[in-house]
């Protein structure tokens, strides 16, 4: 089966693990973002084409269960994945670190921008206390999610690509 | 990809990317795109429902099997709380034909309860900053948009936000975005505000726009005005926690505690006639 099939399957049912499970047990009440970490892992292991295909796939399938087709998910999504792609070719893929610190980098900019971009929280939300309880805190969920994440789908998909690029 | 093909591609992506921009800003809605959406939702939705559906069974027998003791513990309790129940039902239907009767005495308008929709939560809100829940009844059911919903024990738990064929997403109480008039229960009172859901608070509701010499004090309970159209009156919000002086002394501000736990809600009625 093609590959970004899969993905997209793979992103279903990250959806589905976002809105049961991992919606229901959130330990110190964080709350990851599931899609967000496989966008970001899928891109780093595929390069930008897939990494802004998976963005917006992701982010839109995120925006239907928010109530909206393109809305901010898909348009934050798609440039991260984008961005993120350019990763790929430039560092060794057996280095398992390397997804949960983009991961986390790039979780810190994805909320940030969700909050700058959406006029019902950019002037409602108190900046630090966001960071702190929040941003941060979820932010290391989904590096942990990642470094999961990162492991299987290298050894699933890219396990002879061991060095620098493909 | 060679270095000229990447940078038609960039360029392409950018124009793209600020097509959809423009889509999301301006708020335009193209109908064609609503196709698709709904689409997507009533097919995936199944899905989670499903999972949901094993996840639930797994997790109650489970429970069930590790507390016996628990579980047979409070089926005693319960079967002696029903025995009683049904004793104060008896009496209560008296009291209710008494009541009919004497509304048509005084021609009153006769009370008619609210026909109600029991749905399952089935899902979350995917997102870190919205508040929302999914439940396994849709268009199908007769579930319209805006429709108010209420927790088992009548409290407000949203309103309608979203709907699938088979599903429907509920705007929550608590998110920052939804706003119900609200008003004291207290006959000698009858002080009105606005409640508003707050950020990153799932059990504190604010009530705001209270006059400043508004007769509210700590305890009392708040339930829907009913001024606006979209939510019947008396639906019962919180209780008041604490009251603050808001706008430099013009106005006050309370908190809410909810009544509803909206984390562990399990079904939800949803109100299809009002």
């Amino acid at each position: 089966m093609n590959r970004n099939i899969i993905f997209v399957l793979i992103l279903i049912i990250g959806l589905v693990l976002q809105v049961t499970i991992l919606s229901l047990y959130t330990p110190w009440d964080i709350k990851p973002d599931i899609i967000l970490v496989l966008v970001v892992v899928i891109s780093i292991l595929d390069g930008p084409k897939t990494g802004l295909l998976m963005g917006i796939i992701g982010g839109l399938l995120q925006d239907i269960f928010l109530g909206e087709f393109i809305s901010i998910n898909t348009i934050i999504k798609a440039p991260l994945g984008f961005v993120n792609g350019f990763m790929e070719g430039h560092f060794f893929k057996g280095n398992y670190l390397l997804a949960p610190v983009i991961t986390f980098g790039a979780s810190i900019i994805y909320y940030m921008l969700t909050i700058v971009l959406s006029e019902e929280l950019i002037f409602s939300i108190n900046y630090w206390e966001s960071l702190k309880n929040t941003i941060i805190p979820s932010s290391i969920y989904n590096a942990v999610l990642s470094l999961i994440i990162y492991i299987i789908l290298y050894r699933l998909f890219y396990y002879g690509e061991n060095y620098y690029g493909r | 990809m060679d270095n000229k093909g990447r940078l038609i591609f960039i360029a392409i992506m950018i124009v793209l990317l600020a097509l959809v921009g423009t889509l999301y800003f301006f708020n335009i809605n193209i109908s064609y795109f609503q196709y698709i959406e709904s689409g997507i939702y009533n097919l995936i939705s199944p899905i989670i429902e499903f999972f949901s559906g094993i996840y639930h069974e797994t997790v109650s027998y489970w429970h069930g099997l590790l507390n016996v003791d628990e579980v047979m513990e409070k089926n005693k309790k319960l079967e002696k709380e029903l025995a009683s129940l049904k004793l104060q039902n008896i009496m209560l239907k008296g009291f209710q034909r008494e009541n009919e009767r004497l509304r048509k005495l005084l021609s009153f308008k006769e009370h008619v309860p609210f026909e109600t929709i029991g749905g399952t939560v089935i899902g979350f809100s995917p997102s870190l900053w919205e508040n929302k829940l999914i439940i396994n009844r849709g268009s199908n059911d007769g579930v319209r948009k805006k429709m108010p919903v209420i927790s088992y024990n009548g409290a407000l738990v949203g309103r309608i936000d979203y709907v699938g064929s088979s599903s429907s997403q509920i705007s929550l109480i608590y998110d920052p975005e939804f706003v119900v008039g609200g008003i004291v229960q207290r006959n000698e009172s009858r002080t009105i505000g606005i409640v508003k859901g707050q950020l990153n608070n799932d059990t504190i509701n604010i009530m705001e726009k209270i006059s400043w010499d508004a007769d509210i004090k700590k305890g009392d309970i708040i339930v829907t005005s009913g001024f606006s159209n979209n939510y019947p009156k008396g639906l019962p919000i919180g209780r008041v926690q604490e009251i603050n002086s808001d706008n430099y002394g013009l106005s006050q501000s309370a908190d809410i505690k909810l009544f509803s736990s909206i984390n562990t809600v399990e079904e939800v009625l949803v109100i299809t006639d009002f």
